[in-house]
């Protein structure tokens, strides 16, 4: 274990190294990276600034849901979602012959390999905004927050869930870039509430794809307001955490190296 | 040229079927979650307007701007730091037609197929669903702002791009200029419901003809003498961002060293 640690933390070290190359262009990209998940809020503000609000939510609640689904995607992106983007990369490059050579678990070198600097600032973005969120909102009961933070857990098992599809998807179906964009929509469906989207769409983010648990749920949970699809959508998640490893497993056993 | 860089990108579009079938439902998928979004603010706000939209304006709203988004985005400032990375920018030097009109004709030929592939599906579905919602506009005006709008996009990727030549790596800064982007063209939410400050600014910039003009024209917002004002703003930004794009293109082929090849 203490190895694997060990092994994890010098390709994350070594990542870091070699964006450190473009200095200044690592700083900006931190900058940007930051800027790019504040854009929801943004236009959330905008429209409360405009409206009466959505779904009987005041700002503040929706600012708040925003700003875990951003902490979310800073836990998930740096350190484990680099395997969708890196998919696509070292399929067209051939590279992933050399993970595969690799004397560890693949799966695991894959995700090492796989670490994405620039997005730890989603990471800090994330933790200041439910931060700022939270102390906007005033006190809730600790047993509430630390519900909260371990929904958060579960929101995170989602994200690996869906980065284990997706990355088993673009190995099978190779050039899929545009599948980046479904994913930033499928976000874009977790980052308003629930209550907005009807029973069919609602429960198909619930229990098929359950983004609302990465978002939507944990601001339910601080408020104390539990109810029994949460319960299913935890369910539902680690059915997916374990299904998406044995697909992902299962497709890469039928990976014929192509590409370089 | 352009039939077959068309043939091309359809033959690529076909061989990655995964690829195409995301192309059919994108579009559908991020249309809906609008609809979902302004239903709800509707709702709760008693139906009064929302920067002068009415419900069913701003869903057509969000219909045009997955459709003018599909017919004008490109990617040139990706594609020339790829090309001026790897230093394969050189072959663009030795064909007989200069890169910057292959670009042109290249994304009006991607264009066009993503108007078959991913603007119909979207046209198709609100036809069958959202029938209620439609609203005869000022068609013919909303083309030609289109082209208007074809144009300032193929410019800002082009001076954008062109950057690399200097800086190499332009992804980050590209990204963030496209949020600013986003924002004053309209693309993110109608230009009406930014606070005054921001509207002032954001109508003076040229990025509005990018998406929140064409919309407005064909909701029938302006009358023929606002129409003409707005016309001839276009034509002077377009002949500026022309001769700025143009110089810098000038100075980035006296640059280029054919540097990592």
């Amino acid at each position: 274990m203490i190895n694997a640690i060990k092994m994890w933390g010098s390709f994350i070290k070594n990542a870091i190294l070699q964006r450190m190359a473009y200095r200044t262009e690592f700083a900006i990209s931190l900058i940007t990276m930051s800027l790019i998940e504040l854009v929801g809020p943004i236009i959330t503000a905008l429209i409360y600034y405009s409206t009466e609000g959505i779904a009987g939510w005041s700002f503040n609640q929706i600012f708040l849901l925003q700003s875990i689904l951003i902490l979310i995607k800073g836990i998930s992106f740096p350190f484990f979602y680099g395997i969708v983007w890196n998919s696509n990369i070292t399929l067209q490059k051939g590279e992933f012959d050399l993970i595969l050579i690799k004397p560890r678990n693949t799966l695991f070198t894959f995700i090492c390999s796989s670490f994405d600097s620039e997005d730890v600032a989603k990471l800090f973005t994330g933790i200041i905004l439910v931060t700022i969120a939270i102390y906007r909102l005033g006190t809730f009961p600790i047993f509430n927050i630390l519900l909260m933070l371990l929904s958060i857990v579960v929101g995170v098992g989602f994200m690996f869930a869906s980065a284990l599809f997706f990355s088993a998807f673009i190995f099978k179906f190779i050039q899929t870039w545009r599948l980046y964009e479904l994913i930033d929509i499928i976000f874009l469906y977790g980052s308003y509430p629930k209550k907005i989207y009807g029973s069919i769409v609602g429960n198909f983010f619930t229990f098929g794809i359950p983004i609302f648990i990465a978002g939507y749920y944990p601001v339910e949970i601080l408020y104390g307001n539990y109810s029994w699809s949460i319960l299913y959508g935890v369910i539902s998640v680690i059915f997916l955490v374990a299904l998406g490893i044995f697909t992902w497993f299962r497709v890469i056993k039928n990976y014929a190296s192509a590409g370089g | 040229m352009f039939i077959d860089l068309f043939k091309i990108h359809l033959k690529n579009a076909l061989a990655y079927r995964a690829q195409f079938l995301f192309s059919l439902f994108l579009s559908p998928f991020r249309f809906l979650v609008m609809y979902f979004i302004w239903t709800a603010v509707f709702a709760n706000n008693g139906g009064a307007l929302i920067g002068n939209y009415d419900l069913n304006q701003l869903i057509f709203y969000s219909i045009f701007i997955t459709f003018i988004y599909a017919v004008t985005w490109n990617d040139i400032p990706r594609d020339i730091e790829i090309l001026i990375r790897k230093g394969d920018f050189v072959q663009y030097l030795l064909k007989p037609i200069q890169y910057t009109y292959y670009v042109f004709i290249d994304i009006v030929a991607k264009r066009f197929l993503a108007l078959i592939i991913e603007v119909l599906p979207l046209l198709i579905i609100f036809a069958l669903f959202f029938k209620s919602y439609f609203i005869v506009g000022n068609i013919l005006l909303f083309l030609i702002s289109m082209i208007f709008a074809f144009l300032f996009n193929y410019l800002f990727g082009m001076g954008v791009g062109l950057l690399a030549f200097w800086f190499v790596k332009i992804r980050t800064f590209y990204w963030a200029v496209s949020i600013f982007k986003d924002f004053s063209s309209g693309n993110a939410l109608p230009l009406t419901l930014f606070p005054p400050l921001l509207f002032s600014v954001f109508n003076f910039l040229p990025f509005k003809f990018m998406s929140f003009i064409p919309i407005q024209i064909y909701l029938n917002k302006y009358n023929n003498m606002e129409l003409l004002s707005l016309l001839w703003q276009a034509l002077i930004w377009l002949i500026l961002l022309t001769i700025l794009v143009y110089f810098v293109w000038i100075r980035a082929q006296k640059r280029y060293c054919g540097e990592g090849t």
